[in-house]
């Protein structure tokens, strides 16, 4: 009796030891999950946009305040209040995160946002009640709003290192998960096979109460035929003497034909193996995976172990196995793994898996010293086919071209979707640039051909920027901001171009920034200024307008020229604001021609495309006009084809409407852009410049001659009146005249020159040189 | 007069007043007070340029429900009243398959129209009886039934939830 008791006692230590790991595994194993989903979750929790628009809409609020205070801009109070709700809605999701969690690290956020919050409530009442003039007042609140810059950056500093840690850390803890969850499922299993031993065990100290014995015997029979993992046993010799409902369900067989039988029926041939093993070794075997087919067919993916089961002289009497189908499991920790590293509408690899292998193939190109390239690749009117023919179309768009250019690369090769339209590819084995140049062009060659999409033909053109590991850098992140720098420059030098990186790329990135800044400066110090230069009418020999160009006089670096800060304008979006000075300046100068009693021509003024893109672009034109008492024969828009190329139907509505007003428009530049003849009779267009690089040729050249000379024809016809630019010699002006160009602008007459100069020419009955030099 | 016969007359009564909303719907009339909310896009019903503008007193003309929920952004829960987000559509004769939301903090996100379809999703204008503000979240805040529906809860619907929402764009 005192055995069987020990006996039982032994057990019992050895049920609770099963069911403490067993619980333990299910803790982790779910306590994984959770961490998983933190981890996740705190991606997008370290919302960066949130942080990062904060700072902006601080800044947003400090220039709507100095505009409203300083009436420099049309700006409302209702304007300014909404920039002031717009802060103060901000700050609070800044401690809670507009996904319900923190954005930044707690401790930081905590403590400054309470203090900005209550800041801001001080200043309320005097930020709204301020009156425009009251210049003293608008400084110290400008001062006093600007002391928040500082604390809200160090949080952006931080959300953007959470978020870089974060998105680091996602493909490392995919690879833990999947090795933890190993762990786990082979602790379950380990806790199934130890509740095995403890029943058995129970039968052995039972023999010798038959009856017990019966009755554990039937308990364990029903708790072990539930179970839905493989539980099975073998004697010293390899013979089944149990098994379990649910194996035989797997292999198709009956009980008595099981038991007894040699190890042939089993499907894992390692099995007999490994029993042998441990019948010989006394001890288990750690869990470990197997795939194979089932009875159907099937392939499966089972997780085994096997326990020894010792007698009392500490002999191996049999092994018990148990196994668990982990098919669906893996499976889906597959999908999570290829999901979390792919783009779901292309199949390509995603940004995240793009860095972690550019990474690799760095960390080998440097042992190996084998060079590699990194091609960023930009759709180049992507957007405008987006806009035009729907998401569903550019969404197959872009699945067709993601199909394309993986056409073009070697297996070896990578390539990505790293955003929306943006694409990358790492070029492996580059010896010389000149692989990589290859590479870009047969890229670009493939893209030529166009899409047929729904009915659709879609032509499209690529541009792409290189750069080369090791020598333009050995960081992945290096890397890639040089091919992406490249690809910058390659645009502004052209659609459908290819670029290599060079180091000057880095210091004219910084240059572009410092303009930026220069550019916001100016603005608020109302540096720019207006010059004019005349256009004269060759029939009637007289000035017949005026062009408004933007004239910007650095304080330290002299005249900047526009083609260097206008495209940093339409980039930092202060194209808007300078729009909205040049339209001002020009419609003022010309109220104050009028009140001096001078005869005022038309005044042209250029217009860029963000401008036409803002829904209160007529409104806003007729107010002006109104407020400066002029009649809108006086204003010309000069716009670009660019213009035109971007959404047809809008524009053209707009253009209606401005001709309506009867403003009169003119096409700038003809003949440079995507000219087509289309554009002409589509448009409501009164008139057509043609570009000075046309002008500057036609006294040798041929090709020039003929293409002025069609346009001139072609303009005649649809009755459009032309303007030739950059006319710098006579003999230019005696060709064009010939042809019946109506109107001429350039320095053969008249540089750009300020408004003072322009009196002379205006003044009535005023004969200047202009003249004498067209007569 | 014998029930049936009332029943007959109810049910015509019901039919002729059906016949008279249906027509009474027909134009939509223009803003009076501030525009708080354009849509654009693929609309039947128009009060401007291609766009139906609506201010505080159309919205709440349309008819305005009260959802009880919590809000991953509201401590507990809290009572909302507002314009049922299918009923704004159906008011414009939105044909599309996104609305692509517009704020006025510049936020944007693209709201499938299933899922108000499906849900009774509101454009809030106010919280616990009080009309909401700029600065608290308003004047229209898209509020999903997330008490009631507990799917809901996800990452995406956070997204979906747009705030100072200004316009939308019918694709």
């Amino acid at each position: 009796m005192r055995h069987l008791r020990l006996q039982h006692d032994w057990g019992y230590g050895f049920f609770a030891v099963a069911v403490v790991v067993f619980a333990v595994c299910m803790v982790l194993s779910l306590g994984r999950i959770k961490a998983s989903h933190i981890t996740e979750a705190s991606i997008s929790a370290a919302n960066l946009w949130g942080v990062a628009q904060a700072n902006y809409e601080l800044l947003r609020l400090v220039n709507t305040l100095d505009a409203y205070a300083t009436g420099t801009l049309e700006v409302t109070r209702d304007d300014l209040v909404e920039r002031f709700d717009i802060f103060w809605g901000r700050l609070p999701l800044l401690v809670e995160g507009p996904d319900g969690q923190r954005i930044v690290d707690i401790s930081d956020a905590e403590e400054i946002i309470p203090d900005l919050r209550r800041e801001l409530a001080r200043l309320e009442s005097a930020i709204l009640a301020i009156e425009p003039g009251n210049r003293e007042a608008h400084l110290r609140l400008r001062e006093a709003l600007l002391t928040f810059h500082s604390p809200l950056h160090r949080l952006f500093v931080q959300a953007n290192q959470n978020y870089v840690f974060a998105t680091s850390r996602r493909s490392q803890h995919i690879d833990e998960l999947y090795h933890h969850h190993r762990i786990y499922q082979g602790g379950i299993l380990i806790s199934v096979g130890m509740f095995v031993l403890l029943l058995l065990r129970e039968i052995r100290s039972a023999r010798s109460a038959q009856r017990e014995a019966i009755a554990t015997r039937n308990q364990l029979g029903t708790v072990i035929d539930a179970v839905p993992v493989m539980i099975s046993m073998v004697d010293r010799n390899c013979r089944y003497l149990l098994m379990n409902r649910h194996q035989r369900e797997v292999l198709r067989i009956d009980e008595p034909a099981a038991i007894g039988r040699l190890q042939q029926i089993r499907m894992d041939p390692d099995g007999d193996r490994l029993d042998r093993r441990v019948l010989e070794t006394c001890r288990p075997v750690a869990p470990y995976e197997q795939t194979r087919l089932d009875a159907d067919g099937r392939e499966r993916t089972w997780l085994t172990t096997k326990v020894p089961v010792l007698d009392d002289a500490g002999m191996v009497q049999e092994v018990v196995s148990v196994s668990m189908d982990i098919t669906e499991r893996k499976a889906s920790e597959a999908r999570i793994r290829y999901m979390a590293m792919h783009d779901p509408l292309t199949g390509l690899p995603n940004r995240l898996l793009f860095s972690d292998r550019l990474s690799q193939l760095l960390g080998e190109a440097g042992g190996r010293r084998r060079g590699l390239a990194v091609h960023c690749l930009d759709f180049d009117n992507f957007k405008e086919i987006n806009d035009a023919l729907g998401h569903p179309i550019g969404d197959a768009l872009l699945i067709a071209m993601a199909q394309r250019l993986q056409r073009c690369v070697r297996g070896s090769d990578t390539i990505a979707r790293i955003g929306g339209d943006e694409f990358a590819v790492i070029q492996c084995d580059v010896e010389q640039p000149r692989d990589a140049a290859r590479l870009a062009e047969k890229l670009r060659t493939a893209m030529q051909e166009p899409f047929l999409i729904e009915g659709h033909e879609i032509a499209t053109t690529i541009t792409i920027g290189i750069s080369l590991a090791p020598r333009d850098g050995e960081l992945p992140g290096d890397v890639i901001k040089n091919a992406d720098l490249a690809l910058y420059q390659a645009k502004t030098e052209g659609r459908g171009s290819q670029r290599f990186f060079e180091p000057e790329m880095n210091e004219r990135a910084q240059r572009r920034l410092k303009l930026a800044g220069d550019l916001r400066r100016a603005l608020e110090a109302r540096e720019f200024e207006l010059h004019y230069q005349p256009k004269v009418d060759l029939a009637h020999r007289r000035i017949s307008g005026l062009e408004a160009l933007l004239r910007w006089p650095h304080p330290e670096h002299g005249m900047v020229p526009p083609a260097e800060f206008i495209p940093v304008a339409e980039e930092t979006g202060l194209i808007l604001p300078l729009g909205t000075f040049v339209l001002k300046t020009a419609c003022r100068q010309l109220r104050s021609w009028l009140d001096e009693g001078l005869t005022p021509v038309p005044v042209a003024v250029n217009l860029s495309a963000a401008q036409f893109a803002r829904q209160d672009l007529v409104g806003s034109i007729r107010q002006l006009l109104e407020q400066s008492q002029l009649e809108p024969r006086l204003l010309e828009l000069e716009i670009t084809e660019s213009v035109l190329a971007r959404s047809a139907s809008q524009v053209s509505s707009v253009l209606d409407r401005l001709r309506a007003l009867g403003v009169s428009i003119a096409l700038d530049d003809f003949g440079t852009g995507y000219s087509s003849l289309s554009y002409l009779h589509r448009f409501p267009i009164d008139c057509i410049k043609i570009d000075k690089s046309f002008i500057s040729r036609i006294c040798h050249d041929q090709n020039s001659r003929s293409i002025v000379e069609a346009i001139l024809s072609l303009a005649r016809t649809l009755h459009l009146k032309t303007v030739a630019e950059g006319i710098e010699t006579e003999e230019q002006l005696a060709w064009l005249r010939e042809r019946g160009c109506d109107e001429v602008q350039g320095f053969y007459f008249e540089p750009p020159s300020p408004a003072r100069h322009c009196v002379q020419w205006l003044a009535p009955g005023a004969r200047s040189e202009v003249d004498s030099r067209v007569a | 007069m014998p029930k049936w016969a009332a029943n007959i007359a109810a049910a015509c009564g019901l039919l002729l007043l059906g016949l008279t909303v249906s027509e009474a719907r027909a134009v939509l009339p223009v803003p009076s007070g501030p525009v708080l909310l354009s849509v654009t896009g693929s609309i039947a019903e128009a009060n401007g340029e291609g766009r139906a503008e609506f201010d505080r007193q159309m919205l709440e003309a349309l008819g305005t429900v009260r959802l009880r929920t919590w809000t991953p952004w509201t401590d507990g829960v809290a009572e909302f009243e507002g314009v049922p987000a299918a009923r704004l559509l159906d008011a414009v004769g939105a044909a599309g398959t996104v609305l692509l939301a517009l704020a006025t903090n510049e936020y944007s996100v693209e709201i499938p129209v299933e899922l108000v379809r499906r849900y009774p999703v509101i454009l809030a204008m106010s919280m616990d009886g009080e009309q909401l503000r700029l600065r608290d979240k308003g004047p229209l805040w898209v509020v999903m039934p997330w008490s009631d529906y507990p799917e809901l809860d996800s990452q995406e619907s956070r997204y979906w939830s747009i705030w100072q929402l200004r316009s939308i764009d019918v694709r």
